[in-house]
This record gives C-alpha cells, structure tokens and sequence, in this order.
C-alpha cells in the first residue's frame, strides 16, 4: 500500500520483486476498482512500470511473457 | 474505440474521461510504444463469490448493496466483445447488476454448482483489521474449513489482509488443500519497505520457484480465462 507522493514509496517493493522473480511477475491496474479514480489512472500507474522496470527485457517478460505463460494465450 | 468493442460504453458518464479507457485494453495515455502482444488491459478473471465472515460456512450466496462503481455490468456485457470465455464477474456487493444477472438466464456466479470448467474464486477478506499479534491463529480453523470446502467445489481461495496479518498467516497458508492467492501482495506497507517482515518470505519462495506452494504464485490452470483471441497491436 504507497501513500507517498506519486506513489514513490512503492517503487523499492516493486523493484525488490522485479529483482529476484521477473518471470513471475505481470502487471495489473486493480481494474475495475476505480474508487481512487480522481486521484490516480490507469496510465499513470502504468508508466511507473518504466521506472521500476527500465530494462526493455524485463517489461517485455512482465507484460507478454509471463501473461502469455500464465493465461496460455 | 479498438474493434473488439461494439460502441460507447454504457456507463461512459461514470468515468472521468481521462479514465475512459480503463475498461477496454486501450492505455491510450501511456509513455512509448506498446509492445507486440502487450497485456496491457483490465483482464478480469474468474471473480469472487462472495465475501465470507469469519463465522460462516461458506454459504456460497450473494449480497448486494449500493453500488458506488460500474463494473459488473458492463463486464458482463462486455465479456464475450473481450474475447473472455471462462469469466465470472465481481459479486462484491457493490454492483447493481447483481440482481438484474439472477434474474438473467445466465449462469449466476455465486452459485455453487456451475457449468463445468468455469473458475470459481472465494476471497476472505480481513483488510480492516487493526494490529493484533496472534489474531491469526483464531483463524486457523475457520481458514482450514474454508480451505477443505474450495478443495472439495475445486474453488481458488484469495485472501485480502493487511501486511501485519499477511505476515503472521504464511505458516497457516502452506499447508492449504486448495488453489489460493494472496492479493495485492500481501497489503504491505510500501513506506515501510522491502526489508519489512513477511515481504521478504514471498519473495524467497520466488526466488527458489516454489511455485506450488507459494502463495502468490497463481495456479493458472484453475483460474485462467482462457481466451479466444487477444487483440493484437
């Protein structure tokens, strides 16, 4: 649960996790929880994932590869 | 709009407009470029029955109060636009569509019989609890009889706590019969970081995959939607 200012404090938990499993790991937005809707979207929540992820690799496992393996797609 | 969505979404006036596009795979507000394949969208996936009290016997029913969010009924809706096959929508209470779906000729997701292969998915939830070193172990049976009943329907179990009970219920969680999660991570602090008690256990199972008794490891086979098609970019 981050409560800092642009969800800064989530970022060491996320990348804590990315570090030791980002095969296990896929990206999720709590839809369609949108009760916090005026204060954060969607996008915003997901371009965080550029900065927890930087490396092109990494977020192509979280958000194709590990779903894909997850779901069967 | 993407192809896979027939028109204006019904509940369009409900959205703050830079949100519209929560519900339907588009990020259009995003930094870069998508990736090939990019899971990218809201994917609902087999959803809750229902919330079960401590001092129930999972009587598998519905409630239902105010809704203050759309969201079932246009999942609903949606559902086959979306490509999902085995879905089963929220039943939180919060959606208004709950009594329009049982009056409906559809299968109700709160039932305990269904069509089978349909995911079924039990969240317990104890968010609100404040700190209470020990709480857990009063859990202990009532989480064993919820565990044998999911077990015996073949129901995914997901639990909702905060850090501090998270942490105390990892002992209670390994040895459970049936398919579980713990959602969002286990509800940990963020300001109080990585290094808190009970974030590291999760990740040392990932570490060493123990993926069959890990409780944040998803068991796709059991909850997985299946999906026809995927929208590719």
């Amino acid at each position: 649960m981050a409560t800092g200012p642009d969800l800064a404090d989530a970022a060491p938990m996320a990348r804590a996790l990315i570090e030791v499993a980002p095969d296990r790991l896929i990206w999720g937005s709590d839809y369609p929880h949108l009760s916090f809707a005026d204060q954060v979207g969607s996008g915003q929540l997901f371009n965080l994932l550029a900065d927890w992820a930087p490396d092109k690799s990494t977020r192509q496992r979280i958000l194709v590869d590990n779903p894909a393996a997850l779901f069967g797609f | 709009m993407p192809p896979y969505v027939a028109g204006p979404h019904p509940w369009a006036d409900k959205f703050v407009p830079r949100h519209f596009s929560d519900g339907f795979g588009q990020l259009p507000f995003v930094d870069g470029d998508p990736l090939a394949n990019q899971f990218d969208g809201s994917f609902l996936i087999g959803f809750v029955c229902k919330e079960i009290p401590h001092d129930s016997r999972l009587p598998l029913g519905i409630e239902s109060r105010d809704p203050d969010i759309p969201s079932c009924w246009h999942s609903w809706h949606y559902a086959p636009q979306l490509s999902l096959v085995k879905w089963l929508p929220f039943a939180r209470g919060r959606d208004r569509a709950l009594p329009w779906r049982r009056g409906s000729r559809r299968e109700c997701a709160g039932r305990a019989s269904g069509r089978d292969g349909w995911p079924r998915r039990a969240r317990r939830t104890d968010q609100c609890l404040p700190p209470a070193p020990g709480f857990s172990e009063t859990m202990r049976p009532r989480i064993k009889r919820v565990d044998a009943r999911c077990a015996e329907l073949g129901w995914h179990l997901d639990f909702l706590a905060r850090g501090w009970l998270t942490e105390e219920l990892l002992p209670i969680f390994a040895p459970l019969r049936c398919s579980f999660t713990i959602a969002h991570m286990g509800m940990f602090r963020a300001e109080a970081g990585p290094g808190q008690r009970g974030y590291v256990p999760p990740r040392r199972r990932l570490r060493l995959g123990e993926a069959d008794r890990d409780p944040i490891a998803w068991r796709p086979a059991q909850i997985s939607p299946t999906p026809r098609q995927w929208p590719v970019r």
